[in-house]
């Protein structure tokens, strides 16, 4: 009897054993503390302001030095200004473009063929980002990149041309003005105030993805100088047509100005004092041409005077950025009404429509010059500047008001690769001989992806794809 | 395994018993020569036993089945006899506190201390009381070999880290686990910490806890401490790293009332030495900036000699260390009664600590209940034990913290003077605000008193455990056991504190609650075999679950000062923590004997966590263990000289769990910068925000597992006069999880992943020695000592050094291949090959340009060395602790260099030339290289003690990177047994106790036993403005009724 029991016992307990132990442990697995859901809107905030810190963060600090609108005074960016630019300098801006891209892509398939508004929107923040990540690294992972969710096999993300990226690019824009050209009811749900940039306008947004389709066009001016302008200007009638008008339609990037919500150059300012200054060249180019823009461009220096720092100086009594561009919620472009009107001058021009390029480039000023300063462009100034005609007009006149309104943007550094205006004299002290073209492929990249260029690319003066 | 098991069980269960009830006889006397007249022998597991007469002799009927004898007897080592085949058995029992035979180990079971294969250390608990530490585990220290605890600083409730055999996980726990009568109990260290908080807060906020905290000391009978992960199979994955196995006391025969009470004062033991002769100011003696303009509101003390003529500011030196620090006293009363008859006992105890510390309004006071119960109702036993302690205490802000007592105090210029403000306290303004000699920094005095950390935790332990002896050869055990307990806190910071972001007033509400629950079902057999083997099985089953919460509240920006509620903030935030963890377990553990002599022990466990991804937790993982002991003595002719020589072997891996929640990829509400700004968060604008983590959740995490392989050997010589035991062990950690880095164009940046692995091994060596044993005079020497080497073998590929803890930006816990775990990594000297600095023009030694690896903060090796003597009833006892080696970087003290508050840097009427060679040129590389001219370059006193023995960027941290090497009386305790015994009093013990009375160490800062991030972290060798250590003198009774 005694026996029998024990025999119970011993099974009973190995039951309890095998069995019940991994019920037991089941069911504790998914964290209380995080979600392992999100939802459309909460991904495009967070997209949307990423993209924010992309495209006026590090990234147009170091296009601003380069093309030397700036002057790097100090610290980092007296390395920067004397070209010092090393494979461990950007993870930061590399890591975030990729988790946005990567965001883009969960946000896209979330929002599915049930909300095309959304995907829509998701599909122009992903060909920004994507742009943005070419016109600095050249090739670049794209089709395999931001997979690591999907294991170990997608650890090591192959690089495409940057040929392909910028055909992925324009087919993402088009893509986009398909899904947000869907009426609001055939969305689920539609983007409200957390699409911070329109409030879920989609007309806007479609204006927005031809605008851009016109500048990546306009990107490949060197390799494909007829073809690229008759699509960017196709482009461009297309956002015309789709009610670009003026300003307010700007693609922006805003900033509340709360403690968490700063404009970046301002924040940068205030972290970061004198390590970027006006640069000289800038400051006189504005003299030169007597700009009304020059006060809201600089601040004043010590003496009440707008100065900027010479090349390979680091004086830092010279003026700062000013208030247009770095006040606590001083609004940053991302594709404006300007930027469209100066693509269209360029793009005329090189189809040889000077009569459209030169009145595209007047309006590009005036409409500026209205934007900043709040009033019409004097009289003088309009004689003076934005007063071409098919006659007078050059590109050199063209991509140099552009590089003058375009001011703080990363548009700047690729316009400047591309069509070499303004002409820059590198810096003297510069530790490399010539303006860089590129950033070198980042350290981790080398370190943890066996796809990545071997060797490494450390060459910052070899021009990318388009710039070749 | 499990059919394995099922015959095994089976097997033993159909052989054949039957044995009469015998009468065994025999003699009991002490190893002395004395024969020892009432000594209790017992029939374990049975009601059997009988007492020795007059002539210490006995005569015990012994139920059919049992097979032991136990035989006790006061001031004596009780000892367990396994019968054979004779009927008369004479008994030599051990006199003093020498090691006991019998050893408590995994799930409370008792085994022949000469059976046990592997090392395991036991500690009295009368030796935890005397040495007057409130916190059990600060009462371990030097106590046993291959045991490190590191004490965090004299606050009340300071915690205290304890490590067996050095670290062997990167992420993990690295501590031991507690068991208590046989039960886990939490000895978590937990801060308090709102999630949005971006930096480290071990290095700042108050020294928190450990929660073994709520063990009252006077409760524990004994702790044995199993140093290898020997236990693991049958305490489950948390007893890898070891397991301090606690004994309670229990009830006895009749009733019996034991009352103690004791009193210590607290000193500061430590401090660094500061200097009294320049007042505040910068440069050159001038108090005056570059400018001309007077600035004395500067952390500076380079100012004008004190005194100097014409300047008021500056016209007297105070003793601020001396005006601060108060005298702290300890009471710790303790009354337990005890009772009970032959089949049931009962213990109740209440223990009272109120103590006040050194740091002004700091204090803590713990009431502590203990219920222990014992019945044996024929063959079944019951026990159980139920525990309620509240624990309440008052903290100050300590380390890299603005409002930091130590920041503040050491900082002071001595011009300035603590007290000597015009408010009412002295240490405040008219208006009650800090009165400061800089805007920055709170008075420290203000602080300690408008910046509390006050605490409040309620715990509830208890367990409820039944064996049933079904057969002579077969009990079943089932028990399960209980911790719980909420921890209540409340940090204010008044308005004008600055350790907040802005000093507006800032409270916090902080609850934290712990709940876990074991429970164990086994059975054991031990069945009678004829002849010289002896076979014994357990098996069983285990199942543990564990929840913490974490709810924490924010207020900021007060609006009525001095009330503190939430509702007076008008900035509120709120983060919630949850982590439950689940494992379940199966187990075996065999034991085989030979003639006494020769035993092998195998166990085996398999787990279940709910920590892994859906297949290894179905899987479930299995981990082994064996262990031989050969008392080669029982093999060997009786001799005068080897009275007992034990080999062991042992090998036993352990398998541990992730932490919770790392398997799968969360949303996170972002923070987006460049590094530059301080970039963007969530809410943005008044929108929300969740993105996908950009670290990746592992659905194939794999268990970590630890290896030790460890062979020992202990012998006895000249009838146990002399006892060693050596050991060496090798440990090897594989399967470590690393977070591997992953190329951002993955999208993420980092994966859990099953890769590192590191290696510790060493020497442990415990020496007694009884050269004296008379009536009248008794003189013992009780020694260990521990040498343990950890190397970090393996990280991620391409990844040669992580982060461990982010500490400094100047210095770091590293883990780098090839290195020790934890090693300080930092900025360096250029130096030549052989090691002398090179001199730049400006007369400042040049960096390296890479950091490095400057030091090891643990230690070489350790030593305790107890003596005790006993004349004539009289007991001195004296601990000597060594520490050799164990590097600390004494950020403290480069800072207060450069301040100009240290004593070095008073000598400042000259100038120096630091000792090196000047460079004179560059190799191929650009490295500077020098051709032997030594340096002559003078620079000024403030220069060298600001770029050279300072923190200046100039200065490489490693210069003030110190051994943290020590001796020091730990313990010295005179104790006296009043010779009064009558009808109502049993024993009168009185005492004296002198803690840490003497300590000699180079160190140039507080008490080198020091952690400024404390066992709550697993780095440690960082002291930057830590809170001092202290010692005590304490007086005590103890009577028993």
């Amino acid at each position: 009897m005694k026996n029998i029991f024990s025999a119970g016992f011993m099974t009973l307990l190995l039951l309890l054993g095998s069995s019940s132990c991994s019920n037991f442990v089941d069911g504790y697995e998914v964290s209380p503390n995080s979600p392992t859901e999100t939802n459309p809107a909460l991904l495009t905030t967070v997209i949307e302001v990423a993209t924010f810190a992309h495209f006026s963060g590090q990234l147009a600090r170091l296009s601003s030095v380069m093309t030397q609108q700036c002057a790097g005074t100090q610290a980092q960016f007296e390395d920067i200004a004397k070209y010092s630019i090393l494979e461990g300098d950007n993870i930061n801006e590399w890591q975030s473009l990729y988790s946005a891209i990567t965001d883009c892509d969960i946000l896209i398939d979330l929002a599915s063929e049930s909300n095309p508004h959304y995907r829509g929107i998701a599909k122009v923040l992903k060909a920004m980002n994507l742009g943005i990540t070419t016109d600095s690294w050249g090739d670049i992972p794209n089709r395999e990149a931001g997979k690591g969710l999907q294991g170990e096999a997608y650890y090591n993300p192959a690089y495409d041309t940057q040929e392909l990226v910028y055909q992925d690019i324009q087919a993402l824009l088009s893509e986009a003005i398909t899904d947000l050209s869907k009426s609001v009811d055939d969305n689920n749900i539609v983007p409200g105030s957390d699409d911070l940039i329109f409030n879920g306008d989609a007309s806007k947004w479609i204006i927005t993805a031809n605008i851009l389709k016109a500048r990546y066009e306009n990107h490949l001016s060197k390799r494909d100088p007829a073809g690229s302008a008759t699509r960017a200007l196709a482009a461009l009638d297309a956002a015309y047509a789709a009610g670009l008008a003026g300003a307010d339609s700007d693609c922006n990037a805003v900033f509340p100005g709360a403690g968490n919500s700063l404009n970046q150059w301002y924040a940068f300012n205030n972290d970061r004092g004198n390590y970027i200054k006006m640069g000289e060249g800038f400051v006189n180019l504005l003299k030169s041409i007597d700009d009304p823009r020059l006060p809201f461009y600089a601040t004043e220096d010590a003496n009440g005077e707008y100065t900027g720092t010479p090349l390979g100086s680091t004086t830092t009594s010279t003026s700062d950025v000013g208030p247009y561009f770095a006040s606590a919620t001083s609004p940053a472009a991302l594709a404006s009404y300007v930027e469209a009107k100066f693509i269209e001058a360029e793009a005329a021009f090189r189809s040889n429509n000077k009569i459209r390029a030169a009145a595209a480039h007047n309006e590009a000023i005036q409409a500026h010059i209205l934007q900043v300063t709040g009033a019409a462009a004097p009289a003088t100034y309009v004689t003076a500047q934005a007063s071409e005609t098919d006659a007078t007009i050059t590109l050199e006149k063209i991509m140099t008001h552009k590089y003058v309104a375009l001011f703080t943007q990363y548009e700047s550094y690729t316009d400047w690769r591309r069509t070499n205006i303004p002409q820059l004299t590198p810096n003297p002290v510069g530790l490399v001989a010539g303006i860089p073209r590129r950033l070198p492929t980042p350290q981790e990249e080398r370190q943890y992806n066996s796809n990545a260029p071997n060797p490494s690319i450390t060459n910052i003066l070899l021009p990318v794809w388009w710039d070749q | 395994m499990k059919k394995v098991l099922l015959i095994a069980g089976l097997l033993l269960m159909s052989v054949g018993l039957a044995l009469a009830q015998r009468v065994v006889t025999g003699s009991v006397t002490g190893d002395d020569g004395e024969t020892l007249i009432g000594a209790s022998v017992r029939v374990p597991g049975t009601g059997a036993g009988a007492v020795t007469d007059v002539n210490g002799r006995y005569s015990v009927n012994v139920p059919a089945g049992a097979n032991a004898l136990t035989i006790s007897y006061t001031g004596y080592t009780t000892q367990e006899i396994t019968l054979g085949a004779s009927n008369v058995v004479d008994v030599v029992l051990v006199s003093g506190q020498v090691l006991s035979e019998a050893v408590v180990t995994a799930l409370g079971i008792s085994k022949q201390e000469k059976s046990l294969g592997y090392g395991v250390t036991s500690v009295n608990g009368d030796e935890v009381t005397r040495s007057g530490e409130v916190n059990v585990i600060q009462g371990l220290a030097a106590k046993s070999s291959g045991v490190q605890v590191i004490g965090t600083g004299g606050t009340p409730g300071a915690s205290s880290k304890i490590l067996i055999r050095g670290n062997s996980t990167f992420t993990g726990e690295n501590q031991p686990l507690i068991v208590i009568d046989g039960v886990p109990y939490d000895n978590q260290t937990l801060g308090s910490v709102a999630s949005d908080y971006p930096f480290n807060a071990n290095l700042s906020g108050v020294n928190n806890s450990n929660r073994a905290l709520d063990i009252n000391p006077a409760d524990v009978e004994s702790i044995n401490i199993l140093k290898g992960p020997a236990a693991a199979a049958l305490y489950g994955t948390r007893a890898a790293n070891g397991v301090l196995l606690i004994t309670t006391k229990k009830g006895g025969k009749g009733l019996s009332v034991s009352v103690s009470s004791s009193i210590a004062f607290d000193e500061v033991n430590k401090l660094p030495e500061l200097q009294k002769e320049y007042g505040q100011g910068v440069g050159g003696g001038s108090l005056t900036g570059a400018d001309g303009n007077y600035v004395p509101e500067v952390p500076f003390s380079w100012g004008p000699r004190i005194g100097t003529a014409g300047v008021p500011e500056v016209a007297q030196a105070y003793d601020n260390l001396d005006t601060y620090f108060d005298r702290g006293v300890t009471w710790n009363n303790n009354i337990a009664v005890s009772m009970g008859n032959e089949n049931t006992s009962l213990r109740l105890s209440y223990g009272n600590s109120n103590q006040t510390g050194i740091v002004p309004n700091t204090k803590l006071n713990r009431n502590s209940f203990r219920l222990s119960t014992e019945s044996q109702f024929g063959k079944f036993k019951l026990s159980g034990s139920a525990a309620y302690s509240n624990t309440k205490d008052n903290k100050a802000q300590n380390g890299s913290n603005l409002s930091g007592v130590m920041l503040s105090l050491t900082r002071m210029p001595p011009s300035f003077n603590v007290a000597g403000g015009p408010g009412p306290n002295g240490y405040d303004t008219r208006d009650g605000l800090s009165y400061t000699y800089f805007s920055a920094y709170d008075n420290p005095l203000w602080s300690a008193y408008n910046n509390p950390l006050t605490g409040d935790v309620d715990r509830i332990t208890g367990n409820i455990s039944g064996t049933l002896s079904l057969m002579p050869w077969l009990d079943l055990t089932a028990r399960i056991g209980t911790d719980a307990y909420s921890d209540n806190r409340k940090q204010i910071f008044a308005i004008g504190a600055q350790d907040p972001p802005d000093p507006v007033g800032e409270i916090w509400e902080n609850t934290k609650h712990h709940l876990e629950v074991n429970a164990d079902l086994f059975a054991a057999f031990k069945p009678q075999m004829e002849g010289r083997f002896g076979v014994s099985f357990t098996v069983g089953t285990n199942l543990n679950s564990r929840k913490d919460d974490d709810a924490f509240s924010r207020g900021r920006n007060l609006a009525v000062p001095g009330f503190y509620n939430l509702s007076n903030a008008s900035d509120l935030y709120n983060s919630q923590i949850t982590l439950v963890k689940r494992i379940a377990g199966i187990f075996g553990d065999l034991g085989l004997s030979y003639a006494n002599q020769l035993y092998l022990n195998f166990t085996g466990r398999n787990d279940w966590a709910s920590t892994f991804g859906a297949d290894a937790r179905k899987k479930g993982f299995f981990y082994p263990a064996a262990n031989l002991s050969w008392v080669f003595t029982e093999a060997l002719p009786t001799n005068q000289v080897l009275s007992f020589g034990k080999l062991r072997l042992s090998y036993a891996k352990a398998g541990i769990e992730p932490t919770p929640y790392r398997t799968l990829t969360y949303y996170v509400s972002p923070f987006i910068t460049d590094g530059f700004t301080n970039g963007f968060g969530f809410p943005y604008g008044g929108q929300n925000g969740f993105s996908l983590s950009s670290r990746l959740g592992n659905l194939n995490l794999e268990p970590e597992l630890n290896t030790t392989y460890e062979g020992g050997i202990n012998l006895k010589f000249f009838r146990n006069k002399i006892d060693l035991d050596l050991t060496y062990y090798f440990k090897k950690s594989t399967n470590l999880l690393v977070l591997r880095p992953l190329a951002g164009s993955t999208g993420f940046q980092d994966v859990y992943t099953n890769i590192g692995a590191m290696e510790n091994k060493g020497w442990e060596i415990e020496l007694g020695l009884h050269p004296i044993a008379t009536k009248r005079f008794k003189w013992d020497i009780e020694a260990n000592f521990t040498a343990n080497r950890n190397k970090v073998t393996k990280l991620a590929e391409g990844v040669e050094e992580i982060n461990i803890e982010t500490a400094f930006a100047s210095i770091g816990s590293f883990a780098i291949v090839g290195q020790p775990y934890g090693a300080l990594y930092s900025t360096r000297w250029a130096r030549t090959s052989d090691g002398q600095l090179l001199i730049k023009a400006n007369g400042l030694p040049a960096l390296e340009p890479l950091r490095g690896n400057v030091g090891n903060p643990y230690p070489d090796w350790t030593a305790g060395i107890r003596n005790v003597f006993e004349i004539y009833g009289v007991g001195i006892s004296a601990l000597l602790d060594i520490r050799q080696g164990g590097a600390l970087w004494n950020g403290t003290y480069a800072r207060l260099n450069r301040f100009g508050t240290t004593q070095a840097s008073a000598d400042r009427d000259h100038t120096y030339v630091i000792e090196g060679v000047k460079i004179t040129g560059t190799d191929d590389n650009g490295n500077p290289i020098s051709d032997g001219t030594p340096n002559d370059i003078e620079i000024s006193a403030n220069s060298y003690y600001s770029n050279y023995v300072g923190d200046s960027g100039a200065a490489a941290v490693e210069q003030t990177v110190q051994e943290g090497s020590w001796v020091r009386l730990r313990e010295l305790t005179l104790s006296y047994n009043i010779p009064l015994r009558n009808r109502y009093v049993r024993g009168i013990n009185v005492f004296a106790t002198g803690r840490n009375l003497w300590l000699s160490t180079d160190y140039t800062g507080v008490d080198p036993e020091t952690s400024l991030t404390g066992a709550g972290s697993n780095v440690g060798g960082f002291d930057y403005f830590n809170m001092p250590s202290t010692k005590s003198y304490i007086v005590g009774v103890n009577l028993s009724f």
